[in-house]
């Protein structure tokens, strides 16, 4: 811990030391100091300083107030108060509307606040995050396609320690299979999310201990650790600590430790962690292998050295173990904070949760712009209303007040008018906060001691946002002339009427751009659950295969699977299309082709029994798919459209083609193509994709797949009857097809929702302005009207007088966002190589939504100054 | 004011005063409340409570030697004073003799739930 994190932030001793009787104030703050002191000890810094907030503010009561000498000020200031307490009450209606504009604005830009700070967080509560980096391994076998992954050779770590002073220490994850299995009280279970490390572990990454010890977690062998929410999910109770469990792989292994949950902002997520201490013979093998890939590793660097510095040393460190290899296999460092925001390019991470940078941006600026909103409703009404107000400001300044004291008593009706609209935002987001996290996937706590650490950016909002709104009327209503005011001259107001209409149109272009977005939005997003793959997704309940055992008699299992009622087909793959693992690659390459000879191509490689046909319904485009006698088809192969003209061969059927890679090359011959389907998410485009017969020498057979017809939870349980004769160590795992489609676009669903949520809010916010602007030019102008009416004119004409400046700013309006709605929709859609293409009609329709929005919102006031007794308006004089 | 009586928080405040003697100061004092009566409650809480009891008489203060983890500020030592000890004895005498006449049948008559 360093010195600069003991000393408490300076503001709280300002506070105090302005609020408390002097008597009190040294022992106060020697007393949270000490606090202060004591909390950095056992927790985080932003922890530490969120509970001396909160006995800072516990402090703010009468009974500490200072008696102060200067009670003019104060008088006048309560004058002020009482003055801003009068003009609300006097016009509830308009004070209504910036309240709740002011308090929906405050609580959304709060949580978005919230959730973008937690997106930048990631990985910050280490206490060493700074000088913890991720390895990952950049791949240029491929010249023109470079490639990143998450993982590394494994004995890479430890060499590095070994060379270079600056690396204190390295963590290595890996996972020799993918699920561990284990029995507890003779039922199976498995988990996937799990890793063998060592006891370093718990001296770089702070995860919390809630029982066990993170000095000796993994002193002994067979030891391992689990997660808070593994324990109650498969235990039902939390202190496990001296239990053991029985694995399949590994025998018993004892509980050493149990974790608090993870934060919600670490990348990286497991359930059980097993120590590396006994060393068991094939880890060793595995870890201390150059052949070998797949650990995850993460190191220390020393405090007074940088990552620069350690990469200009390592120019020979690959050559010396790698040899050749080091020309195309070389490693990065990620820092770890990092990692959450900046992994899209890098493959096979351990966080299958990313997040992405542009939807900081999108969210950071929809919490902006619904502030912008409400705090342009408050200028346009406080100006506008500023000619009611003239004869108290002539009144005033007559009396001796300067400008400046007519400027602090607007700002403190903004102050008055912000506080309530503050206190509001405070209830609404205590509601809210639980609806959010299930909406966004995000764990945001919402008991009090949170609240008061949330309390801090909302003061924040809210003291901006009262400032922002304050000080332009402020400055304008201060500045009228005495003599004028007094005269009965009502205050024009030009440049303040400009500035209004410059406002509205402002206003209207971020409501215009939020309807063109959430239009095109969800438009996108019913695409891509709507759009034809090229195959039958409904209904599809994917088996994984787990053991050897199965995979050896995978064919009399499949019959049994195909006799349950209820099931219409079986097939048997290496991958399912759509699926959410990696595909394996290969080259191909054809004498057949029309490319330069020895020119290959990289496609995509699966294997398919015959049933797969049947299953998902793909089309042939020509030729014939595989038969029955499995024996003849191991060297077939079928390609995708594709893939036939990647290859550029003109006669497809019958021709050769050399599949290289994987894990044995072939020869194959090719006997069919088969029409192009979507076999990853409609953020990639269709590429070549080779199709070979289940037992082809590149993969192996990996899932059954079966198309349910009829009652699914009886099918999964006779599924699973089936499956538990064949896999004795396993419980079977299994998944619908279509929701793991899902799953593909969920940061989309999710942004959407929110996204959807803040232009809701912003439109309405706009809207509540809108309405009260509009009843007050509409009141300003009703003597007019009276005129008018008198002398003949219709309700038709007096409507459109009304409303057509109105539709003049939509118009302008609508000109502006149309480009920068382009521009923005555009940039999202990118991110899907299928998207929908929204023409003119888009655009078009989201203006007119606007403009009846606008004309709704106008129309109640318009409606009944246009139908209202021309005597009422004109008989007073 | 209330008078001589004293409200719950308030004798839980005195009573730890006197188990803290003579080392009874705000952080002190919280910290046992929170470990001994479970209770977490504000510095202000704690502070404006002594200041209260410093006033009614029953609790006596002064400054103390500054240390470096408050920032170089002395702290304030709480003790006792007599009225303070009066008010605590009626208090539990007061308790000890309603208890000691509560019939038998209350207990036995005690409804579940």
């Amino acid at each position: 811990m360093d010195k600069q994190a003991q000393v408490p932030p300076r503001w709280g001793e300002r506070l105090l030391q302005w609020f408390c009787a002097e008597d009190r104030v040294e022992e106060i703050l020697g007393d949270l100091d000490e606090y202060y002191f004591l909390y950095t000890e056992q927790y985080p810094e932003w922890r530490a300083k969120g509970y001396y907030t909160y006995h800072v503010l516990s402090y703010l009561r009468l009974y500490n107030w200072k008696k102060r000498q200067n009670s003019n000020n104060w008088s006048m200031f309560r004058n002020y108060l009482l003055i801003a307490w009068r003009s609300i009450i006097k016009n509830p209606g308009y004070a209504a509307i910036n309240i709740i504009g002011l308090a929906v604005g405050i609580a959304f830009s709060t949580l978005m606040y919230i959730y973008v700070s937690n997106e930048l967080s990631y990985d910050s509560f280490h206490s060493k995050s700074d000088r913890l980096y991720r390895i990952i391994t950049v791949d240029k076998r491929v010249p023109d396609d470079v490639r990143q992954y998450g993982q590394i050779v494994p004995p890479v770590g430890p060499a590095l320690v070994e060379d270079y002073p600056e690396v204190v220490g390295q963590i290595r994850l890996y996972q020799p299979n993918g699920q561990v299995v284990f029995d507890i009280n003779g039922e199976k279970h498995q988990e996937r999310e799990w890793f063998i490390t060592h006891n370093d572990f718990f001296k770089y990454f702070d995860f919390e201990f809630l029982y066990g010890d993170a000095q000796t977690a993994f002193t002994s062998p067979k030891s391992m650790v689990i997660t808070e929410k593994a324990a109650q999910k498969y235990f039902g109770h939390k202190d496990l600590v001296g239990e053991v469990l029985e694995t399949g792989g590994y025998g018993p292994v004892t509980i050493t430790g149990v974790l608090r949950d993870l934060p919600e902002n670490s990348h990286l997520k497991f359930s059980m962690l097993f120590s590396d201490v006994d060393t068991n013979e094939s880890w060793a093998d595995y870890l201390n292998n150059w052949q070998s890939f797949g650990a995850y590793t993460y190191i220390l660097l020393d405090e007074n050295s940088n990552i620069s510095d350690l990469n200009n040393k390592m120019a020979d460190f690959g050559e010396r173990y790698m040899g050749p290899m080091a020309q195309v296999m070389s490693i990065e460092y990620q820092a770890i904070r990092d990692i959450y925001l900046d992994s899209e390019q890098i493959e096979a991470g351990i966080n299958e949760k990313t997040g992405e940078i542009h939807y900081i941006y999108i969210f950071g600026s929809l919490g902006i712009f619904i502030l912008l909103i409400a705090s342009i409703n408050y200028i346009n009404l406080a100006t506008a209303k500023a000619t009611f107000r003239a004869k108290e400001i002539g009144v005033r300044k007559s009396i001796g007040a300067a400008r400046g004291q007519l400027a602090i008593q607007f700002v403190t009706e903004s102050f008055v008018v912000t506080g309530l609209g503050y206190l509001i935002a405070t209830g609404i987001l205590v509601a809210v906060l639980p609806y959010f996290n299930a909406m966004a996937d995000t764990s945001f706590a919402v008991d009090g001691q949170s609240l008061m650490i949330y309390l801090l950016p909302l003061t924040a909002i809210a003291v901006t946002i009262a400032l922002l709104s304050g000080t332009y009327p402020a400055l304008y209503l201060s500045k009228q002339k005495a003599a004028d005011t007094l005269k009965g001259e009502v205050v024009s107001g030009k440049s303040s009427a400009g500035l209004r209409k410059g406002l509205v149109v402002f206003q209207f272009v971020l409501t215009i751009v939020m309807i063109l977005s959430t239009i095109v939005i969800s438009r996108q997003l019913n695409y891509v659950n709507n759009k034809a793959l090229g195959f039958n997704e409904e209904r599809l309940l994917v088996i994984d295969i787990n053991s050897r055992n199965v995979r050896a008699q995978f064919q009399t299992m499949k019959n049994e699977l195909a006799t349950i009622p209820g099931v219409d087909a079986v097939g048997v793959s290496s991958r399912v299309p759509m699926e959410w693992k990696n595909i394996r690659e290969v080259f191909m390459k054809s004498d057949y082709s029309q490319l330069a000879p020895n020119d290959s191509i990289k496609s995509y490689l699966m294997g398919f029994d015959e049933g797969m046909m049947e299953t998902f319904k793909f089309d042939m485009a020509e030729g014939s798919y595989f038969g029955s006698n499995s024996a003849n088809d191991s060297t077939r192969i079928i390609l995708n459209e594709a893939a036939v003209e990647a290859l550029k061969l003109t006669d497809p059927i019958g021709a050769r083609v050399s599949v290289l890679g994987g894990r044995g090359s072939y020869n194959g011959q090719v006997i069919g193509v088969i029409k192009d389907f979507n076999f990853q998410s409609l953020h990639q485009k269709i590429s070549p994709l080779i199709i070979g017969a289940w037992n082809n020498p590149a993969s192996m057979i990996d899932y059954f797949t079966l198309k349910v017809n009829g009652d699914i939870a009886r099918v999964i349980d006779a599924a699973a009857a089936v499956h538990d004769r064949f896999d004795l160590n396993s419980p079977m795992e299994y998944h619908f097809l279509d929701q793991q489609m899902d799953k593909n676009y969920e940061a989309e669903q999710r942004a959407g929702l929110i996204f959807k949520l803040g232009a809701a809010l912003s439109i309405l916010v706009a809207c509540l302005g809108l309405f009260g602007l509009a009843s007050f030019t509409i009141q300003k102008k009703s003597k007019e009207l009276g005129v008018r009416k008198v002398l003949g004119a219709g309700d038709g004409q007096l409507f459109v007088l009304l409303s057509s400046s109105f539709a003049k700013q939509v118009g302008v309006a609508f000109l502006i966002a149309t480009p920068i709605g382009y521009y923005v929709t555009d940039q999202w859609l990118s991110a899907f190589e299928y998207h929908i293409n929204p023409g003119v009609g888009t655009f078009v329709l989201s203006g007119l939504i606007a403009a009846f929005i606008a004309l709704v919102t106008i129309s109640y006031r318009a409606y009944k100054a246009v139908h209202s007794n021309p005597i009422d308006s004109l008989k007073y004089e | 004011m209330k008078g001589t009586n004293l409200g719950e928080f308030e004798e839980l405040l005195m009573l730890m005063v006197a188990n803290l003697y003579p080392d009874a100061y705000g952080v002190a004092i919280r910290e046992a409340m929170k470990l001994q009566a479970n209770r977490s409650v504000a510095m202000g809480a704690v502070h404006v409570g002594l200041s209260r009891l410093e006033e009614k008489g029953y609790l006596t203060s002064s400054l103390a030697e500054a240390t470096h983890e408050r920032g170089g500020r002395r702290k304030r030592l709480f003790s006792i004073t007599t009225s303070g000890k009066n008010v605590l004895e009626e208090n539990m005498e007061l308790r000890n003799q309603l208890w000691s006449t509560v019939p038998e049948l209350t207990w036995k008559n005690i409804q579940f739930g």
